[in-house]
């Protein structure tokens, strides 16, 4: 497909996350084909060549996030994407660039899980992606689009957030974001980038230097580790994101994200049309997770409504949030069955009616 | 009286870790003597292994990134598709080159990255205390193989510079032995054909296969290993060029250097 | 008239590995009577023999063998 020339476009969001990379400044996309997300690699390997950059479809996932690595090391803006299964086996490649500190963006559009799974959109990678997933003291900042321009956004945010704070950052999106078209106004191309003192072009003009983190003393990994948590505690600090939809005078909460939200969305506007005081809160980076936004709902709220495409993953974070406070409903669909804004809507207004309208009597 | 002979300037003045006689040693010492006289040492990245040498930058004065175990070959081709200018080289063992990063090191071959490649084989896991690799020999013992490898139970030897030197993307490919004086006047040799290959932009991967002495967990003398290297090792590693398929240039000798 | 040179080892990183005192072509190094701080007993040079030939330094993994060479 052609470049888009006009700024507002009909995208879907695999093209969509392709064509931010590259106004981001990404000159480099190193892949391995995974369906629900080819059509990012396939995107690049026209459009990132004819912007100066490097396109390779590596032999493995394996090797295409240590070729990150290497582009990264070097100082550049480098990216890499897969689903599932392939995100698995970059694990080890994304401790290691929170361990040497590289920036690095990674998008996994998650399909249905686990084992091979299928190709349908699913959210079933939240664990892995918020919870570390590789092994080791390391997070990444991971950010969940609603739609295909949020997708544009947060594909130029993550860039610079793993820029600013040299650690890889991830997009979380899905199979239906991934593949689902929506207008969007594509941004202006980044032209001015951070300076890179840290990165290795060869030791011209000062001493040699290394990349690594292996650390055989233990004392001085144990300080490596506390200098790591501490920009993460930064990151909670500063980068929370998250959207507030209908909730000023809501009973009850749904909590949701990505594309479980944006069907969510739609269930509360009808129900909203009805009369039932339902609102959204959409976290929409899962890490940091707004842990404090949520406690301070059940300040006015006191139903909650967990909804997502697994079987229960951003509910334990939900739960840490709540600490105990109000009531939680779980409603989880696994496997790459997405539900209708109509079939989310009944199980809202049943749990509603349950809990609400029948104390109200 | 004039100095002939003396320890590399980008050699940091700093005992080795590695065992005595072993190759690693030799090859380190090599490479930053090549560094000082290609005057490359501010222009080249290496890339360490997970291996003996995982700690090269303790040693080497130049840039040095740490990979993670066989995926050298990967990382080197980030750092040299972003910074062509670069001289890049991996540096690796058996078990990083010929087993977990056996893909790697076949595509990044084939893709023809110009990089070199330094294998040290010494038929064993170093590092780890001695377990089999693909290049431990029949009958030869490890950890994992207490009574020796068996073809029937273990497989045959892997050589894999031999499956590389068949990939047109491999511009040229030598094995060699740091294992005597000739050895290792050989080894420098074949280095600094290697590193040539990107200083005159030969259109592919250099692989640079060196036999190593590993006395400790061989559980022979260091002389004992540079003979056994002779005797058994190089009748199934032959020590030859395995493939040039350079254009701008043929087998050059290194000036000053006597054979 | 035959070239005369010197060696100088540096006896604190010699590993003992033998290789400089197998190819000397003069045999004149041989393993000292004192073990270095690391345990090891050192290669030493003995006699005026040497030719200045390079071999051990060469052959010595650990880049502790210089050599000097009397050129006229």
């Amino acid at each position: 497909m052609t470049s888009p020339k006009k700024d507002k476009v009909l995208l879907s969001g695999n093209h969509a996350v392709a064509e931010a990379a590259i106004r981001a400044g990404c000159r480099f996309y190193f892949g391995y084909p995974i369906t629900p997300q080819n059509e990012i690699a396939e995107y690049l390997s026209e459009h990132l060549p004819e912007a100066g950059g490097v396109f390779i479809q590596a032999e493995s996932e394996i090797s295409s996030i240590n070729m990150v690595l290497g582009a990264a090391v070097t100082g550049a803006r480098a990216m890499t994407s897969s689903s599932g299964p392939g995100i698995s086996l970059k694990q080890e490649g994304i401790s290691f660039l929170a361990g040497q500190e590289l920036p690095a963006v990674i998008v996994n559009v998650m399909r249905g899980g686990p084992g091979l799974g299928n190709i349908a959109g699913c959210q079933g990678d939240y664990f892995q992606a918020v919870r570390g997933g590789g092994h080791g003291d390391y997070k990444t900042i991971v950010l969940a689009p609603g739609s295909v321009q949020e997708l544009v956004d947060l594909t130029m945010l993550a860039f610079e957030l793993a820029d600013k704070y040299r650690n890889p950052v991830m997009i979380l999106a899905d199979g239906l974001i991934g593949q689902m078209r929506e207008p969007v106004i594509l941004p202006e191309p980044v032209r001015h980038f951070p300076d890179k003192e840290w990165a290795l072009r060869g030791a011209k003009g000062r001493p040699s230097r290394f990349s690594r983190s292996l650390i055989l003393n233990v004392r001085r990994m144990e300080e490596h580790n506390w200098k790591l948590q501490r920009k993460f505690r930064e990151m909670d600090a500063n980068e929370i994101r998250f959207e507030r939809y209908l909730l000023d005078d809501a009973k009850l909460a749904v909590i949701a994200f990505g594309s479980a939200a944006r069907v969510a969305k739609g269930a509360i506007k009808r129900l909203r049309k009805e009369g039932l005081k339902v609102g959204l809160f959409r976290p929409i980076t899962v890490w940091p997770f707004p842990h404090k936004k949520i406690r301070e709902l059940a300040g006015e709220i006191n139903e909650f409504l967990v909804y997502e495409l697994n079987a229960g993953q951003m509910l334990e974070d939900v739960k840490l949030a709540l600490a105990g406070q109000g009531e939680i409903f779980f409603y989880g669909r696994p496997g790459g069955v997405i539900p209708t804004p109509m079939d989310v809507a009944k199980i809202i207004g049943s749990r509603y009616y349950q809990r609400i309208k029948r104390k109200a009597k | 009286m004039k100095k002939i002979y003396g320890r590399p300037k980008y050699l940091k003045a700093r005992k080795f870790h590695y065992c005595p006689g072993c190759g690693h040693s030799l090859v380190h010492k090599l490479l930053m003597e090549l560094m000082d006289e290609l005057n490359i040492a501010d222009r080249t990245i290496g890339v360490a292994p997970a291996g003996c040498a995982v700690l090269a930058y303790d040693y080497m004065d130049i840039d040095i990134v740490e990979a993670a175990h066989g995926r050298g070959p990967a990382v080197a081709t980030g750092i040299k598709r972003s910074v062509p200018e670069l001289v890049v080289f991996t540096y690796q063992g058996d078990g990083d080159l010929a087993a977990i990063g056996t893909a790697e090191s076949i595509h990044a071959a084939s893709r023809g990255e110009q990089i070199m490649t330094i294998f040290i084989n010494n038929g064993i896991y170093g590092m780890t205390g001695g377990q089999m690799a693909p290049t431990t020999l029949e009958g030869m013992k490890a950890t994992t193989a207490p009574k020796g490898r068996e073809t029937r139970r273990d497989g045959h030897p892997l050589d894999l510079s031999s499956l590389l030197a068949q990939i047109p993307g491999v511009v040229y490919a030598e094995r060699v032995s740091v294992n005597s004086p000739r050895g290792i006047r050989q080894t420098k040799k074949a280095l600094e054909a290697g590193l040539r290959c990107q200083l005159d932009n030969e259109p592919g991967l250099a692989l640079i296969e060196v036999l190593s002495m590993c006395p400790i967990n061989w559980k022979l003398s260091p002389v004992d290993s540079c003979k056994w290297i002779d005797e058994v090792m190089s009748k199934k590693f032959p020590i030859k060029v395995l493939a040039d398929r350079r254009i701008k240039t043929t087998r050059k000798a290194v000036s000053g250097s006597v054979d | 008239m035959k070239a005369k040179g010197k060696i100088k080892i540096d006896q604190e990183y010699c590993k003992s590995c033998g290789f400089c005192i197998e190819h000397c072509p003069k045999q004149m190094i041989v393993l000292a009577k004192i073990y270095n701080l690391a345990g090891y007993y050192p290669a030493e040079a003995i006699g005026d023999d040497c030719t200045g030939c390079g071999i051990c330094g060469l052959v010595c993994p650990e880049a502790c063998i210089e050599v000097y060479l009397d050129q006229p």
